[in-house]
């Protein structure tokens, strides 16, 4: 019985740190402006499903696929395949990653590569 | 690549089969991180890119398949092992075992709030035998519950979800120790019951 209960103080005190860390977390999210009041979820809610903004470019990542890029930042679906030259027969159902790895160019070459194509293609629309 | 960008981009190539296949061998015990996929996989659904209801369901169903094969292989085997490691001899071991099986509802249901730790009530509540209408019922349901948030947050944050992983594992992790906490005061405050009687 005893020991349960110093099982229990122990705990409760996790407990307290870990609510301390998820205020000072808050407060980052706060601080970087990505939640602020309310203003963030109606913003997320009117603008859902609507394309990403070039400037946004930034957040392609390597484990993402060219079919997904292209939803995201509502491009022609064969427009990246032309602007790199995509020869890979399971393109856009292929990942940034699997696509350099196979042409032998380096992830970031590549991220650099399809950034500056998203960058190109709402320019000249 | 860590294991999560892996699985994003299992999620991206073959959608609702890898969310199944995550979510199973995570409730099942393997440390998968199937909360912060689910986070993605929400925001994924606020793009567009795939159902939320369909994501849901599935994550529901292969949640509750795989806390249904960890209770079914205790159930089997758990009395053997018990019997090989002499846990019945040991006196705390024999008051958790009736503990759990008296309030066999509520702990199955809270503990799918645990985390990593509800494999383990799923392989205590086929131990000690909990029957598997009241099993499933409640883990059903706590298993529509626990996606959902996840999800639901994703869904929510949008283009900005790996902002929030770290919070949703904050936020998983405060839920479970108030989760443990809760079931140990429980124990606790009836032991003391049975004591001064």
């Amino acid at each position: 019985m005893k020991y349960l209960r110093w099982i229990l103080s122990g705990l409760i005190a996790i407990l307290v740190i870990l609510l301390v860390f998820l205020f000072v977390q808050y407060q980052s999210l706060r601080r970087a402006q990505i939640i602020s009041d309310h203003e963030f979820l109606r913003s997320q809610i009117l603008e859902r499903h609507a394309p990403l903004p070039p400037s946004e470019a930034s957040v392609v990542r390597s484990w993402m696929t060219f079919d997904y890029i292209n939803k995201i930042f509502g491009l022609p679906s064969d427009y990246l395949k032309t602007q790199l030259t995509i020869s890979d027969l399971r393109y856009p159902r292929l990942t940034v990653a699997t696509y350099a790895g196979s042409v032998g160019i380096d992830q970031a070459t590549m991220l650099n590569n399809i950034e500056n194509a998203i960058h190109n293609y709402t320019t000249a629309t | 690549m860590n294991i999560l960008n892996e699985l994003l981009s299992y999620v991206l190539l073959y959608k609702y089969a890898t969310i199944a296949i995550v979510v199973y061998f995570a409730a099942i015990i393997l440390p998968l991180p199937s909360n912060a996929m689910l986070l993605a996989v929400g925001a994924f659904a606020s793009q567009g890119y795939i159902s939320f209801w369909g994501a849901l369901t599935t994550a529901v169903i292969a949640n509750t398949l795989g806390d249904c094969t960890d209770y079914w292989i205790t159930h089997h085997f758990g009395e053997r092992v018990t019997r090989i490691l002499h846990l019945h001899k040991f006196k705390f071991y024999n008051q958790l075992q009736e503990e759990l099986r008296t309030d066999a509802a509520i702990t199955v249901f809270i503990t799918r709030f645990a985390g990593s730790l509800s494999p383990v009530a799923n392989f205590l509540a086929g131990l000690v035998r909990v029957p598997f209408k009241i099993f499933l019922i409640n883990d059903f349901l706590g298993n529509i519950i626990e996606p959902f948030g996840a999800l639901a947050l994703g869904y929510a944050a949008g283009d900005y979800w790996s902002n929030f992983s770290g919070t949703l594992e904050l936020i998983a992790a405060i839920v479970a120790v108030a989760i443990i906490i809760f079931v140990l005061a429980r124990i606790y405050r009836r032991m003391m019951k049975r004591y001064e009687r």
